[in-house]
């Protein structure tokens, strides 16, 4: 799912300002930095633009991988706050498994 | 699908009460073993500080040989030209069947790894990662208990009287 910049964004800021920031990135990110909601939007926005890997889901939704950040990303159209984004434990392996 | 030697954790060889029992056949819609498939994914590569002996009953080296089937089975299922899973037909019924037999400690790891993540992901997010809802999650929990009890043939005595 290849989105424009204006769509990347919109979904970008809906997920960081959603629940996701707070049970996912509040805290700290993979590298023990701690992390803004503002700068965890712009990594999420990073990788919907610049994916190193981007594949479609089952149930309408999309996977998006920033391996330099071993990020995941998944935007689900369905859900009010437009998906959700972490640092998966397994890395890449927390990507490939979804379906 | 056959049998196959049980993902064992390395626990004492002396039965658990309640556990010692006879492998039993699972026979999932292909909803619910992409729905286990997604589950243990999810549990294994996505959720921190899951104590696994301790919230799951089997190590997470025995939960990756449970993965593996399901994701071998996962893999042989049909996709579109979008590379999605195809699961279900045109009606919405479920595609193809997940046919295995385990042992009660892996089904009971099975229903302990959904609840975990039911209870982890939450509403917010058991739909976005799975693709399944909540009450799907919950339909198949019920299932698996089902399953644990059915040496106890509770359907043939529900006429039977305690007292």
């Amino acid at each position: 799912m290849n989105l424009n910049e204006e769509e990347a964004r919109k979904i970008a800021n809906a997920i960081a300002f959603g629940h996701a920031f707070e049970k996912h990135a509040s805290n700290l990110s993979e590298t023990g930095e701690l992390i803004t909601q503002s700068s965890f939007e712009s990594l999420i926005l990073e990788t919907l633009l610049n994916p190193a890997k981007a594949e479609a889901l089952d149930a309408g939704r999309h996977k998006y991988w920033n391996a330099e950040e071993c990020f995941l990303v998944i935007v689900n159209p369905m859900d009010p706050e437009m998906g959700t984004a972490y640092w998966p434990t397994g890395g890449i392996d927390g990507y490939k498994v979804l379906r | 699908m056959g049998t196959r030697s049980f993902a064992n954790s390395g626990n004492s060889p002396t039965p658990l009460p309640g556990l010692d029992g006879k492998a039993l056949k699972l026979a999932l819609p292909g909803t619910d073993a992409l729905l286990l498939h997604q589950v243990l994914g999810t549990l294994l590569y996505a959720i921190h500080g899951v104590r696994f002996e301790e919230q799951i009953g089997i190590g997470n080296a025995a939960l990756e040989v449970l993965l593996k089937g399901f994701s071998e089975w996962v893999d042989a299922c049909q996709y579109d030209a979008q590379g999605v899973i195809v699961i279900r037909d045109a009606n919405g019924n479920p595609i193809g069947k997940y046919e295995q037999e385990f042992e009660p400690i892996e089904i009971r790891a099975l229903r302990n790894s959904l609840e975990v993540v039911l209870l982890d992901l939450g509403e917010n997010e058991f739909f976005t990662i799975t693709g399944f809802s909540l009450s799907e999650g919950q339909r198949l929990l019920d299932v698996l208990n089902a399953a644990l009890l059915a040496p106890l043939h509770l359907k043939q005595q529900t006429n039977a009287r305690a007292h």
